[in-house]
């Protein structure tokens, strides 16, 4: 863990960087509500909780705004330099990416509102809803991994989030920028990929098939695996500004296997 | 399908400041001291006032046409290490300079070296300005007359209007060059000693923290200056202000109770320096 909270000589410095960090991490602990309650509200069919979701958005927005507010006083008054601008700039591109998270988790609500006006107001089917559950399950948690690796400075909490990425890219068959280029093997011999996102997409045709009325319902599964699985990535971005803080080193684009292996080698 | 991915090895990646605080806090300078092209290189150089070691086993070099920073809290020694770059460490009482430091290959610690010319050629730019209580004209004048660079009246007009222009200085006061330097204000001051050392054509100017008396404006222009000087000579500066280190020099060295910490280029030491000690400070988390 990177040491970042040694007091400036000036404390109000202190204070001003730490209240950055906890609109930040508020933010997110937001966010990932908001990503619970919109995938609740599609299992269970409650769109009460799905208009809340969509309602909250705004304070989701509003949130980025502070956050924003915040880091522009500190880099006007402060100066920052070393981990301190890593550190503001990173907080900056995480609001970001939890911005639109949080918009994605508002399309899903959006999602479950649609469905139930397609299915009268009963909730979809179990077995349609199938892969959102276990998407769901990886997407937050990659979600509250990368924020917990953030408000520790954690570089293996952050490694751990790209590993667990790989999962994601496995169930939803999503290819982030880090795509690698096993990943594009994979593509190409149409396996592992094969068993993701495309055969979620196989399995809800099938329902189509038997039943082309459902092809409205089905689209809007499509809809929320890949808002989760974009969800996973912003999740990604958050650990990459992680690694940006704590050794000074951009790692977007970069191969994260490779990454992985340099950074736990040089521990070791 | 072929994909080539940017991949980050094992040396791309910094040391965290607590790997290298395991190696020891003092476990030599980190980051490379030498540069392509030396204008200086300092090796092994200790200074001693007295019995107290105030420069420890430092080594830097002065590349041309570049400026280097030196930074670090109060005490540090910064300014003694620079001082001894033209040796006006000599004319202190006491203190002693071992290790070497050439200019342009030749050892200015030699005993047969005159210290007049080489102070000509490493000239100095102090914290102060300080002209000399004559007219704006024989400040500049003085030097060149007494190095005997020019051979009539006319050159000497010519190098004065030049070394003022170099200075950013001629057009303030091209029509007032009999009056005393003493009357122009603060930066103007500075920058008639800036001038006045261009005028017996050195190869590397000395600063030191030659805007801590001066205006936001007046530093900038200053500050504006060294960039342009940059182009002819070599600059060795040392500043209390971090931000001016960061836009006015393309390397830094910062330097901790006699010892030089870590010295690189200045975008990395302000984004990613490799020591604890360079974090602490640049963050102002001490000092």
């Amino acid at each position: 863990m990177t040491e970042v909270t040694k007091g400036h000589t000036v404390r109000k410095y202190d204070k001003e960087l730490s209240n950055a960090r906890k609109l930040v991490l508020e933010m997110g602990a937001q966010v990932l509500e908001q990503v619970r309650k919109s995938v609740s509200a599609l299992g269970e069919g409650d769109i009460g909780l799905a208009r809340e979701v969509v309602d909250n958005e705004r304070k989701i927005d509003a949130c980025e705004l502070d956050i924003d507010e915040a880091i522009f006083d500190l880099i006007a008054k402060r100066q920052p330099a070393a981990i301190d601008l890593r550190f503001i700039l990173a907080l900056s591109k995480v609001a970001g990416d939890l911005e639109r998270a949080g918009d994605k988790a508002a399309q899903i609500a959006w999602c479950a509102i649609r469905l139930m006006g397609r299915t009268s107001r009963r909730p979809a089917s179990k077995k349609i809803l199938h892969h959102i559950h276990s998407l769901d399950q990886v997407t937050r948690r990659l979600l509250e991994r990368s924020l917990d690796a953030l408000a520790k400075v954690d570089v293996d909490l952050a490694l751990d989030v790209f590993e667990d990425g790989s999962q994601l890219g496995d169930l939803a068959g999503h290819q982030s920028g880090s795509a690698t280029a096993d990943s594009h093997e994979m593509l190409e011999d149409g396996s592992e990929l094969d068993d993701g996102f495309d055969a979620a997409i196989r399995h809800a045709m099938t329902f189509v098939f038997e039943d082309t009325q459902l092809v409205g319902q089905v689209l809007d599964v499509v809809f929320v695996l890949r808002a989760l699985a974009n969800i996973g990535d912003h999740a990604g971005n958050i650990a990459e500004q992680v690694i940006f803080i704590a050794k000074g080193k951009d790692v977007r684009y970069q191969n994260k296997e490779v990454l992985i292996d340099a950074l736990r080698e040089r521990k070791a | 399908m072929s994909t080539t991915v940017e991949v980050a090895t094992e040396d791309a990646v910094a040391m965290t400041a607590s790997d290298l605080e395991q190696e020891g806090v003092f476990g030599g300078t980190v980051g490379d001291y030498t540069v392509k092209d030396a204008r200086m290189q300092c090796r092994g150089v200790d200074v001693y006032y007295g019995e107290k070691r105030a420069i420890k086993h430092v080594s830097l070099d002065v590349g041309k046409r570049e400026v280097v920073s030196m930074i670090g809290p109060s005490g540090c020694g910064k300014s003694t290490f620079l001082r001894c770059l033209n040796r006006m460490n000599d004319e202190i009482p006491g203190c002693r300079v071992t290790g070497t430091i050439k200019l342009d290959g030749i050892e200015i610690y030699d005993k047969k070296l005159d210290v007049v010319p080489l102070r000509a050629q490493v000239g100095m730019v102090f914290q102060k300005p300080n002209p000399f209580p004559k007219s704006i004209y024989e400040n500049i004048a003085y030097g060149p007359r007494i190095h005997g660079l020019t051979n009539n009246k006319a050159e000497l007009d010519e190098l004065v209007a030049s070394s003022l222009r170099k200075a950013g200085l001629w057009d303030e006061v091209k029509d007032r060059l009999d009056q005393p330097g003493t009357g122009l204000s603060g930066g103007q001051q500075q920058r008639l000693c800036i001038a006045r050392t261009i005028s017996v054509s050195p190869e590397v100017i000395l600063m030191d923290e030659p805007c801590s008396a001066l205006d936001p404006i007046a530093t900038a222009k200053i500050e504006e200056l060294i960039d342009e000087l940059r182009e002819n000579y070599s600059i060795a500066i040392v500043t209390h202000s971090m931000q001016q280190a960061a836009r006015v020099s393309q390397r830094t060295a910062y330097f901790h109770l006699g010892d030089l910490v870590e010295v690189g280029e200045t975008n990395q030491i302000f984004t990613s320096p490799n020591h604890k000690l360079t974090e602490d400070y640049i963050t102002g988390r001490f000092g």
